[in-house]
């Protein structure tokens, strides 16, 4: 305890930062990309705690990663970004497993699978839009291979392809379960 | 198989131990053991995984290796020449051979140049070329890479993280390098930009039949890129096998709780976490015996006093640990 913050390991570092934003006991913890800096050993000592804490001071925890991994370790519900806008919410299951925007499945694909070698790396072409200019239609489109005329010229909404499952893609226009399924 | 390949790289009980100094005399008070007894065999056209927690030394490999940092003792041979103790001028023509991408494309390029005038730099240096023929191997470099003539006259600020890689492999590979070493270079990028940043750096591997040493601790990323890997831990060798025999049959403790502690993009699937307590131990005061008994979870008497030899498990599986194997 009496020690500076130079003295401890990252990993130490971080338990302090949890600590003080515990210190009031949150209903709420924000952690934005809490484990990224840290190895994998100590990531998993991290995520272990957070988890624990969680269920302990019952509050809920919204944690922002790139780590797809460690979504599908510590998340009940995602919620999928991309250039400044929600494309895609859903349970954990449902992102991972059934994925609707093209974006989400494009990312699911360029994760590197520790436990399969032959798993086939596909990158999404192109890369993140310019926010700094006005975007009219999908901001996905020049990246997409499903873009269509209606995706260039208007921005999609959020459709509900299911319950709690919804999908910011001109695909989903109207559709259903039965419909998508095609797409996927 | 392995007879026919040449070994391109050869490291002997190389070692880097950076001196600590203080005190009114600024003598030597410690040493930071970075690198300790390294002794591997690389062959032309591997692809090499060196793995391990920040701090494990890494990085100081990989620089010593291409002899930016003086190694304390232990010899490198390179294509089967001692490249130890050769003077700079010596050593230039190997420089041709042995190039480096670096983690962060944006603080390795020179942001007040002009990337076609960065790239333009190895020729200069290492060529008689004319101003027009460097220009064409500059725009033919830079197609090379995914990038075209337009980008010639850019600053490193109007790029993205991902073309500023790209930038920095068209430079890596300006020179028809025979080995790369590739410093976490696409730790920085994002998931989909990695990707691509993968597919083209195994391109240019079979267009010119390069080695790589891939530093990283994305264990993924060694796995899809790597035929063989080599785990580290304080400075020292723990494991070093054939990429799908390390990933399907680790031996070393450490190298299983690396393994398990990578955290899986499948969603409620339970496995196995093997959770090591505490932190790494400081390189500049490393643990008698072997160096990972302090957190290991099946250290013995003998693991704190003897330090593990190297063996061979099974054929071209070494590990270091008394315990398994």
């Amino acid at each position: 305890m009496n020690q500076f913050p130079h003295e401890l390991s990252g990993g130490m570092r971080q338990r302090v930062m949890i600590a003080i934003a515990l210190a009031c006991n949150p209903k709420l913890l924000i952690a934005d990309e809490p484990t990224t800096a840290l190895d994998v050993t100590i990531q998993s000592q991290i995520l272990d705690l957070i988890d624990d804490l969680k269920e302990e001071l019952n509050m809920g925890v919204v944690m922002i990663t790139h780590d797809m991994g460690v979504v599908a370790e510590v998340a009940d519900r995602v919620m999928v970004m991309y250039a400044g806008e929600k494309i895609e919410e859903g349970d954990v299951e449902t992102i991972f497993n059934h994925p609707k925007h093209p974006y989400t499945k494009g990312l699911l694909k360029s994760v590197p699978n520790v436990d399969d070698a032959d798993h086939n790396l596909e990158p999404i072409a192109g890369s993140l839009p310019s926010l700094k200019e006005e975007i009219v239609g999908c901001r996905f489109f020049d990246r997409c291979e499903f873009a269509t005329e209606k995706c260039r010229s208007q921005s999609p909404p959020s459709f509900a392809v299911s319950e709690g499952h919804s999908v910011r893609c001109w695909l989903q226009e109207g559709s259903h379960d039965e419909r998508t399924a095609n797409y996927s | 198989m392995m007879s026919e390949q040449q070994t391109i790289l050869k490291l002997d009980q190389l070692n880097k131990h950076f001196p600590v100094r203080g005190g009114l005399l600024k003598r030597v008070q410690n040493h930071v053991y970075a690198v300790n007894d390294i002794s591997i065999d690389v062959n032309e056209g591997d692809s090499v995984g060196i793995v391990g927690e920040s701090g494990c030394g890494k990085s100081t490999l990989g620089r010593t290796i291409l002899r930016l940092e003086e190694p304390t003792s232990g010899e490198i041979w390179f294509k089967g020449e001692n490249i130890t103790d050769l003077s700079e001028r010596k050593l230039k023509k190997f420089k041709h051979d042995m190039q480096m991408i670096f983690q962060d494309p944006f603080a390795s390029l020179d942001p007040r140049q002009r990337v076609g005038d960065t790239l333009e730099e190895p020729f200069v240096i290492h060529t008689d070329l004319s101003k027009e023929e460097r220009m064409e191997k500059v725009v033919k470099l830079l197609h090379e890479v995914g990038l075209d003539e337009t980008h010639y006259y850019k600053y490193p600020h109007q790029f993205s993280g991902g073309q500023r890689q790209r930038i920095g492999i068209a430079r890596a590979i300006a020179l028809n390098p025979e080995m790369i070493v590739c410093d976490e270079a696409v730790s920085a990028l994002d998931v989909s930009v990695q990707a691509q940043v993968i597919k083209l750096l195994k391109e240019l591997q079979d267009e010119y039949d390069l080695t790589y040493l891939f530093i990283s601790h994305d264990l993924g990323v060694v796995r899809h890129f790597c035929n063989k890997v080599l785990v580290m831990y304080l400075g020292n060798m723990v494991e070093w096998a054939p990429v799908d025999e390390l990933f399907s049959n680790p031996i070393h403790p450490y190298t299983r709780a690396l393994l398990s502690a990578i955290p899986r993009p499948i969603p409620g699937k339970e496995r196995e976490k093997i959770q090591l307590k505490g932190d790494l131990p400081s390189p500049s005061d490393p643990p008698t015996g072997c160096p990972f008994h302090t957190r290991c979870p099946i250290a013995t008497e003998v693991c704190k006093e003897v330090k593990p030899e190297w063996r061979e498990v099974t054929p071209n599986h070494y590990v270091a640990c008394h315990e398994r194997g």
